[in-house]
């Protein structure tokens, strides 16, 4: 049987299905009297399709491809390295959330960059903090959606026995369509497939594995093989210290608190939805897809010496699954890639048609008829950007590599006005400069001075969150900290 | 246990952040949110 036909098939009746979720999720677009619809999804998600996005934006493609691609290349550190994420979100979840969420609602914002203008300046100032806040985003956020796309183009190409630069279109197509239909609920909703999916997945990859061996063996004959894939001496990639892989704790809760294209799904949760409830739903999710990198350990012990380590995932579906159970394996792994391309897409977009559109026209601001559309247009024209620049990306590179310089970049970027923000607010000149000081500085820590993946970006956070507090502080007598005015929210904080 | 540090971490970790997360459901269950995220001051005071 010629299974790329099947794969397509399949790939078809997903695409149909997605796209179909996108159009019924345009009623809420338009059910709301501004853009809080498309943007926020009417601010109305529910306690499970809530947590599934989260998982979804948070895990993605890059724990199946990228972490797997490094558990191969370097062994139990990526596991430990990738699972430590959780700890992060969760912290962000039980303690940061609800009080984002809030502060978000109290000055009436719909975005993160928009949030951040609110709260630090007005008239000029704050347009220009938004202005720059969300430029900043898209830069950044475009780094990290290009390593995506370009894994997704990786392991579709190889499923569907096309060019990379083909299968990348073929999924972008569809991710554009649905997600300029349906805004952030259509990327909500296709999450919650996914989402299960991806857990499928997972489970179906350990059970292949520890039916073949134990963990143990598995860990004792790699140790033999090399004894630093499991006991090394450094926390290399994360870090030249041992411990340092635990400073992916600081990093994923600073992360997971900060980025825009998290931070949102907070905003987007439905008065009543309980945070802790969410949080034990994302740890029980969390604890079945770290699982996955045990393929690229796996895969290690049975055939060392690939050079491609790109596709040591495919290469272990190909080799390892039965067509069918590969076949949908690969859905759900390209579905995994999705969730997270569609949320950076949404996000990027915010920022192009909310969030520059508000900063440039200020007062003179568009209907919300037009407002609408130009967002739909934003969503087409960044997955076009998104697909001119992903071939740039060297072939081979480490894709973790570009997703820490993509969204540590960013985080550097938002922790001083955002994570600090929260607690202690400063002014405008603070943001703008610890803006400038936390991207310039991990973008050196990671592409000039050789830093650790997770010790440059936490060096550039620190930079950032110094900056803000001092420059703010000493620009006071400047440019006062802004009165904030305090809309009542229509949210129930009931939980 | 398995001897290997990473493995070792990777699983006492899983552990301690399940248990956390149990943790935190029942006692915001039994105990609520009546804590100072209600009533915020982010401009250095200490409500």
């Amino acid at each position: 049987m010629n299974w790329q036909i099947f794969n397509w098939g399949v790939l078809i009746v997903a695409a149909i299905s997605m796209i179909s979720l996108g159009i019924r999720s345009k009623k809420v677009t338009v059910s709301t009297d501004d853009e809080s619809g498309f943007l926020l999804a009417g601010q109305g998600v529910g306690t499970f399709a809530g947590s599934c996005s989260l998982v979804a934006t948070f895990i993605s493609g890059w724990a199946f491809m990228g972490a797997t691609q490094s558990a191969y290349a370097y062994g139990g550190i990526e596991l430990l390295g990738n699972m430590l994420y959780t700890p992060g979100i969760l912290i962000t979840i039980f303690f940061v959330g609800r009080m984002l969420r809030k502060r978000a609602i109290d000055q009436g914002s719909m975005t993160i960059p928009e949030m951040l203008a609110n709260r630090h300046g007005t008239g000029n100032a704050k347009r220009l903090v938004h202005g720059i806040s969300s430029a900043l985003t898209i830069i950044f956020l475009i780094v990290y959606l290009c390593a995506q796309i370009r894994a997704i183009g990786a392991l579709c190409g190889i499923w569907l026995g096309v060019p990379e630069t083909i299968a990348s279109l073929v999924i972008l197509g569809f991710i554009v369509f649905y997600t300029s239909f349906g805004g952030l609920l259509a990327v909500v909703w296709t999450d919650v497939v996914m989402v299960i999916g991806m857990m499928l997945g997972a489970i179906v990859i350990n059970a292949q594995i520890l039916g073949d061996m134990s963990w143990k063996e598995l860990f004792d004959g790699l140790y033999q093989m090399d004894p630093d894939l499991m006991a090394p001496k450094t926390s290399s990639p994360y870090s030249s210290t041992l411990l340092g892989v635990f400073l992916v704790i600081p990093y994923a809760f600073l992360w997971t608190s900060t980025t825009p294209q998290l931070s949102v799904r907070y905003v987007a949760l439905r008065g009543k939805v309980k945070f802790h409830t969410v949080a034990l739903i994302v740890a029980a999710m969390c604890v079945i897809l770290h699982q996955v990198p045990f393929a690229g350990l796996y895969y290690r012990l049975l055939h060392p010496g690939v050079e491609n380590t790109y596709g040591v995932m495919s290469a272990y579906l190909n080799t390892y699954l039965h067509p069918i159970s590969a076949s949908i394996i690969t859905l759900f792994i390209l579905f995994a890639m999705k969730s997270t391309i569609d949320s950076l897409l949404h996000t990027m977009s915010s920022a192009v048609s909310h969030d520059l559109r508000k900063s440039i026209l200020g007062k003179h601001d568009v209907d919300q008829k037009k407002a609408l559309l130009i967002n739909r247009l934003a969503v087409v024209g960044m997955g076009i950007l998104a697909y001119c620049v992903t071939f740039f990306i060297p072939a081979s590179s480490f894709l973790n590599f570009f997703a820490y310089l993509g969204t540590g970049g960013l985080t550097a970027i938002l922790v001083g006005p955002i994570f600090i923000g929260i607690f202690w607010r400063g002014n405008a000149i603070g943001a703008i400069s610890s803006m400038f000081a936390g991207g310039t500085i991990t973008a050196l820590c990671l592409l000039v001075w050789n830093f650790g993946w997770v010790e440059g970006p936490l060096v550039g956070m620190a930079a950032g969150a110094l900056t803000y507090i001092i420059v703010s502080k000493a620009t006071f007598g400047i440019q006062p900290r802004v009165k904030i005015k305090r809309s009542v929210s229509s949210l129930n904080f009931e939980n | 246990m398995y001897g290997y540090w990473t493995m070792d971490a990777f699983f006492i970790s899983t552990f301690i952040f399940v248990g956390a997360s149990i943790l935190n459901w029942f006692l915001r269950e039994k105990f609520g949110y009546a804590d100072f995220r209600d009533e915020y001051d982010d401009e250095g005071g200490n409500e």
